[in-house]
């Protein structure tokens, strides 16, 4: 119950600074928030069976968004280059 | 329970922060904090595994990441903000998704479907005894290898940002003081405890990709400190690093494709010595991956 | 006694909880790195206490990681904010 109301808020709060912010580098923030709520629901949902699948999907899932983040940092790093 | 709504709100509430404040290197502080406390959270969910994963790659060297991308990009604006109009619209619009995704959360079928059974079933025949890393192993061990190869295409995507002629990531600040120090006395004992991470997620909560975060870590710590040079990208030894993983994966996939007459399939009985030679260079290329990922992309040499 | 010790342990979050104001507030950098390592320290805390409480080995593991990240952590956020 808590856990499902707190993923449900990250989900929203997420998604909140990934659409409204101007700033490149805190809507990145903002989506890996929404991703940590998206887990999250995994969790809440692997919880109630003791269920190791969505676990396991998770883990994977973690892993990609830090190689997804760095290369959005990458890609920030170099737009913020081209324009000096 | 008392330390579980604690904890929630807590997490919420320095999250809502995170989203709001304004001061870029305080708001990466602010997804650690963030982070860190969501492990204890998984701790309380019960899965020590996603805590461990979450503390090492979420918070740990995810973390690390982006502060060190909030002191290089700063708070400039890119386009101008949402008007308040548009700006209402959109938290209205995502406070109406919070309350779907609760609402689903709330009203799941019970029992709820799932594999538990599945998954019980398929642990003796794997030798493991951590039912999470039989399912990372064995149900979905095509899962695995493509994870790792997506580290492995990040890395080469980060390389493709780099600008013509850069040969190594441009190495830190000349460090004197504390952190050489902090440089020679922590990896030795970081390095044991992600060999010890590595080898218990074959029992219990543990595995590759959270020792490999942990071997990355203490390989940046001893560059950041001036200890060891940043490989060139057209180093051999690196590519095969890099490969040596996946490579080996396949190979037994493959193998498994003639002797047993399925991609991957592991022959009964050997599933756990052969998991153990996969997992051995697969940690090797998940560390170099990710340490040339929190490096960043090659420059041009001064 | 276990309890006690998941007493102590929520008693533990929030000393922890305490700390994250100093990470709201700063107002310097190294305020907000000190309060985040303080963080650090207490969710060892946390996990110790309550895997005596529950019996649980496999937190020790993870207070083990939390406390390798968290000295890199530190080093690395340092150097970044003396940039």
């Amino acid at each position: 119950m808590t856990w499902a109301l707190l993923a449900a808020a990250l989900c929203g709060l997420g998604l909140y600074g990934t659409l409204a912010a101007a700033v490149p580098l805190r809507r990145l923030l903002g989506f890996n928030l929404l991703g940590a709520g998206v887990f999250l629901c995994f969790g809440v949902v692997a919880a109630r069976a003791g269920d190791p699948v969505p676990r396991a999907l998770v883990i994977t899932g973690l892993v990609v968004a830090f190689a997804a983040t760095t290369l959005a940092v990458a890609l920030l790093r170099r737009l913020a280059a081209t324009r000096d | 329970m008392i330390l579980d709504a604690l904890l929630a709100l807590a997490i919420l509430a320095l999250a809502a922060w995170t989203v709001w404040t304004r001061d870029a290197f305080a708001a990466g502080i602010g997804f650690v904090a963030t982070g860190l406390l969501l492990a204890l959270a998984w701790v309380r969910l019960g899965s020590v595994d996603v805590a461990l994963t979450e503390a090492a790659i979420g918070a740990g060297i995810g973390g690390v990441l982006l502060v060190n991308a909030a002191t290089h990009l700063g708070t400039t604006a890119e386009e101008a903000p949402p008007s308040p109009r548009q700006n209402r619209l959109i938290a209205l619009l995502c406070a109406g998704f919070a309350v779907a995704v609760g609402t689903a959360l709330l009203t799941l079928p019970d029992p709820a479907p799932n594999l538990v059974h599945e998954a019980a079933a398929a642990l003796p025949a794997t030798g493991l005894g951590n039912p999470v890393t039989a399912v990372l192993m064995v149900w979905r061990g095509l899962d695995t290898l493509l994870e790792a190869i997506v580290v492995l295409l990040a890395v080469l995507g980060l390389w493709a940002l780099a600008p013509e002629g850069a040969t190594r990531p441009a190495p830190p600040p000349r460090e004197e003081g504390p952190l050489p120090l902090l440089a020679r006395v922590l990896p030795p004992i970081g390095v044991v405890i992600a060999l010890h991470i590595v080898w218990a997620g074959a029992d219990g909560p543990g595995g590759k990709f959270q020792g490999g975060a942990i071997l990355a870590a203490m390989w940046v710590l001893a560059w950041m400190a001036g200890l060891v040079r940043a490989p060139e990208v057209m180093d051999r030894r690196l590519a095969w690093a890099l490969v040596a993983g996946p490579l080996v994966f396949l190979g037994v996939g493959v193998a498994g494709l003639v002797l047993a007459g399925e991609f991957l399939a592991l022959p009964a009985g050997w599933a756990k010595p052969v998991i153990l030679l996969i997992e051995a260079p697969l940690t090797l290329s998940i560390a170099a991956g990710l340490a040339l990922l929190l490096l960043g992309p090659p420059e041009r040499a001064p | 006694m276990a309890e006690a010790l998941t007493a102590a342990a929520v008693l533990a979050l929030l000393t922890v909880l305490a700390g994250l104001v100093r990470v709201v507030r700063g107002p310097t950098r190294a305020d907000r790195i000190m309060a985040a390592q303080l963080l650090g320290t207490g969710g060892i805390a946390v996990l110790l206490l309550l895997a005596a409480a529950g019996g649980d080995m496999a937190l020790l593991d993870l207070a083990l990681v939390l406390a390798v990240l968290a000295a890199f952590a530190a080093a690395a956020f340092v150097q970044a904010a003396r940039r």
